[in-house]
């Protein structure tokens, strides 16, 4: 049977309708994940798109207007769901999408070469009594497979309009704005089940439902042979080609977002735009409203600008260099009047060595913003590409073993980020225990891009041997604590499974749309715990409890940790800002006047790596799991990090490294 | 002579002797219920003339013999091997319904797609992977008769 346009719904709009103008209707785009809604979506709207999370979620839900059928529409897309059940995130949205407005009208939108999934949402669709529309989309994909489906038959069976779309040629979208307006509630469908609080028989029974009526309407074909892309996919998740191809792709990640972003990106806005240009005026303003006796000091700061090829070697095109006044100052003699004393403190608070400016808005755009940036362009095309499910599988078995399973590999990937916003995605994550072991691990032992790219700088200058033991050693710690912390943790972890969409390629307009929806969220959540974490940084300053802190520390680092005392302050100063603690080191190791020896560079490097990230991460993890689990976490944190780096001194002392 | 029955829900064939839930249980004499071991699925057994009357108009399909050699876990199937769910063991009524959702339930068509790292099957257009645990869970039975 070949494929029938819905004729039967296509009936004439009474006019009366005509005057309905200006009423907005909403119409919600419901349907399992990779059915093309988000295209079928575009189709219908094309502009003024607003993406927002639901309230209390992470997840995006897309809202557009547009006109059709002489009405005022509002268009929303719904996360993919494969159970109305509300037990995922995105199940409990696209559920409460539909429970907000009683008046929309659901359009299902299906995969039609995967009707039977499809059909067991639109049974559930059905038992809500709510007008809908079933749109069978990638029909052309059906129909190269030697494929049919008989949507008139269909429609009749389920009584409501059922249109045939190809959403990338626009095929059939007439016919489904048509079909929109003929919206109504489905017949009643018989299925045999009484125990209607099982879930699982319930579901059963509407499954039996969906092979009746596919029976007489529906065929579909395997291919004979598999595409290039299907091939990817199929090395993607295999045992060796899938480790080639995670390699590659880490490779190459880690060239956008570690070099290219974090190095290339960071040193044009932090140096070129901060600290040449904007920090200079915040001190000039702030010094002109709140007049104070002080001089600035200069320094000459420079900025290169190059192409990064590997971590240590870079194409230089040219070096800008332009002398600028920096937050340092000195204070002629004779003392401030009370006012002034004033004057300073707010001085000190906008722009001084932890200013809000100077160092919480600079550090949030000039080096996290464009790492994040780099980052999600990246995480969005591998997303949409599909590969993250496959990369799941690889990891899946080590994952295991620390009570976590293969989908935790994507706030860990976040991590190598920002820890602080991997901290907040693991919100995906099913179950508390899980949540709670990845937060741990992530601030334990996934260094964040910013120190990571301080980390490879100092690891060029050791024997390929030593970075091999930093990376066994960060390795090993983190599979040790997730395995003890699995077990400490009450909790079951959850199954693991998980749906392999087909390889992709990712559209760039979706690309760069959810990219700039996640900076955006990036920005209202995690930039005010910059500056709050700023703010405490500066009040710590303020009363010289830093300095007292730094000195209690001395005779941990030197005695137990073998480093130099200098270095106590870049422990304390990692913990405000972890890359900056990197670099204490990098210049005590490579510095002009270097300090510390290949065996104290390598103690350092895995202490500084394990020291809890930094405080706007602290602070992350008490706004998702509370301040008891925060605080516990960084008493765990700080002796560990540096019981590991003692132990790893006196092995190296003793083997006489 | 032990007594042996299929259950109609998952198709799983045991002793009468496993109906474990009449052990110790008060109404256990006068119960004529049986409880599937496999899937916990009660069901009244028909009386001898109904089941004769039945086997008359049954399809033969039924009457084929199962051929234990051929009923495997979805772990045991080699990467590209096709298979028929016939039941979804386990008690978690909350993991059997995360498979139903994917189309995963006795009677459903699968093809295995790899067993490393994680096993992947094939059902209707869906791809799944599944932990060993689970996939140990599916018992199938081979397609063709085929023993690789």
């Amino acid at each position: 049977m070949a494929f029938v346009d819905s004729s039967s719904v296509k009936a004439q709009a009474p006019s009366s309708r005509v005057g309905s103008e200006g009423v907005t209707s909403r119409v919600l785009l419901v349907g399992n994940p990779n059915v093309g809604k988000s295209l079928l979506f575009r189709n219908l709207t094309k502009r003024y798109v607003m993406v927002s999370n639901y309230p209390g979620t992470t997840v995006e839900v897309v809202r557009a207007r547009a006109s059709f059928n002489d009405r005022r529409h509002e268009i929303v897309d719904s996360p993919g769901i494969n159970d109305l059940t509300p037990r995922s995130d995105d199940a409990r949205v696209t559920r409460g999408l539909i429970d907000d407005d009683p008046d929309a009208t659901i359009v299902q939108v299906a995969d039609a070469k995967n009707l039977r999934r499809a059909l067991l949402l639109t049974m559930q669709l059905a038992e809500l009594g709510r007008p809908m529309v079933l749109a069978v989309n990638m029909l052309d994909e059906l129909e190269e497979r030697g494929g049919v489906i008989d949507t008139e038959r269909l429609g009749q069976i389920l009584g409501i309009p059922v249109v045939g779309t190809v959403a990338p040629n626009q095929r059939g979208m007439d016919t489904l704005i048509d079909a929109i307006r003929e919206a109504r509630p489905p017949a009643p469908q018989p299925i045999n089940e009484s125990d209607v609080d099982n879930l699982y028989a319930m579901n059963r029974a509407r499954l039996e439902r969906v092979n009746e009526i596919l029976a007489g309407i529906y065929s579909i074909e395997q291919p004979h042979h598999a595409s290039l892309r299907v091939r990817l996919g199929f090395w993607a998740m295999a045992p060796i080609r899938g480790m080639l191809v995670l390699a590659v792709v880490v490779g190459m990640v880690f060239w956008f977002v570690g070099l290219f972003g974090a190095g290339t990106l960071v040193d044009g806005i932090e140096t070129g735009l901060f600290q040449q240009h904007i920090n200079p005026a915040a001190i000039r303003l702030t010094d002109a409203v709140l007049p104070f006796p002080h001089t600035h000091l200069t320094e000459v700061i420079s900025q290169e600008v190059g192409l990064p090829i590997t971590p240590v070697s870079n194409v230089t095109i040219g070096t800008f260099n332009r002398e600028v006044i920096v937050p340092d100052y000195a204070i002629p003699d004779g003392s401030l009047g009370w006012f002034q004393h004033v004057f300073r403190f707010v001085h000190d608070f906008f722009v001084g060595e932890y200013g809000a400016v100077t160092m919480a808005l600079s550090y949030a755009f000039a080096i996290v913003l464009p790492i994040v940036t780099t980052f999600f362009f990246a995480f969005s095309i591998l997303e949409d590409s599909g590969y993250f499910p496959r990369m799941a599988i690889l990891v899946n078995r080590a994952f295991r073993r620390i009570g976590l399973n293969g989908k935790a590999v994507l706030p860990m990937i976040l991590g190598l980020g920002c820890d602080t916003m991997a901290t907040m995605t693991t919100r995906i994550l099913e179950t508390r225990k899980e949540r709670i072991i990845t937060t741990m691990l992530l601030a334990l032992a996934v260094p964040c891009s910013a120190q990571l790219g301080v980390l490879l700088a100092m690891m060029a200058t050791l024997a390929p041997a030593s970075a091999l033991v930093w990376v066994g050693v960060v390795l090993g710690v983190l599979m040790l604590v997730g395995w003890l912390t699995a077990r400490v943790v009450p909790g079951e972890p959850s199954d693991f499974i998980l749906e392999i969409p087909p390889m992709r390629r990712p559209q760039m307009s979706n690309v760069l749309m959810k990219t700039f929806s996640r900076i955006g969220w990036y920005l209202r959540e995690v930039i005010p715990i910059f500056v709050v974490g700023t703010a405490i940084l500066f009040l710590l300053d303020k009363l010289t409890l830093l300095g007292r802190i730094a000195r209690l520390g001395e005779p941990l680092v030197t005695g137990w940790l073998g480093l130099p005392a200098e270095t106590a302050n870049a422990f304390l100063i990692g913990f405000m800002r972890r890359d900056f603690g990197a670099v204490y080191i990098l210049d005590a190791a490579t510095g002009p006047d270097a300090i510390l020896s290949p065996h104290q560079i390598l103690v350092a490097m895995v202490t500084i790596t394990l020291f809890i990230p930094c405080i706007a991460n602290l602070l992350m993890i008490a706004k998702e799991h509370g301040q008891k689990v925060a605080w516990s976490m960084a008493a765990f944190i700080f002796p560990f990090a540096f019981f590991v780096g003692g132990v790893i001194n006196h092995v190296g002392t003793w083997l006489n490294i | 002579m032990a007594k042996y029955l299929t259950c109609p829900f998952c198709g799983f064939e045991f002793d009468s002797e496993d109906t474990l839930c009449h052990h110790g249980c008060p109404l256990g004499a006068h119960c004529k219920l049986i409880r599937c071991p496999n899937c916990q699925y009660e069901y009244a057994e028909r009386p001898a003339g109904v089941r004769w009357i039945q086997n008359l108009f049954r399809k033969r399909a039924h009457l084929e013999e199962t051929h234990p050699e051929l009923v495997t876990t979805a772990r045991e199937l080699d990467a590209g091997a096709s298979a028929t769910v016939m039941c979804i063991g386990g008690t978690r009524e909350s993991r059997k319904n995360s498979l139903a959702v994917f189309g995963l339930v006795p009677g459903a068509e699968i093809t295995v797609l790899q067993q490393r790292p994680e096993c992947v099957l094939r059902v209707g257009e869906t791809e799944l992977a599944l932990d060993a645990d689970i996939a140990r869970l599916v018992l199938v039975k081979r397609k063709n008769g085929v023993r690789s």
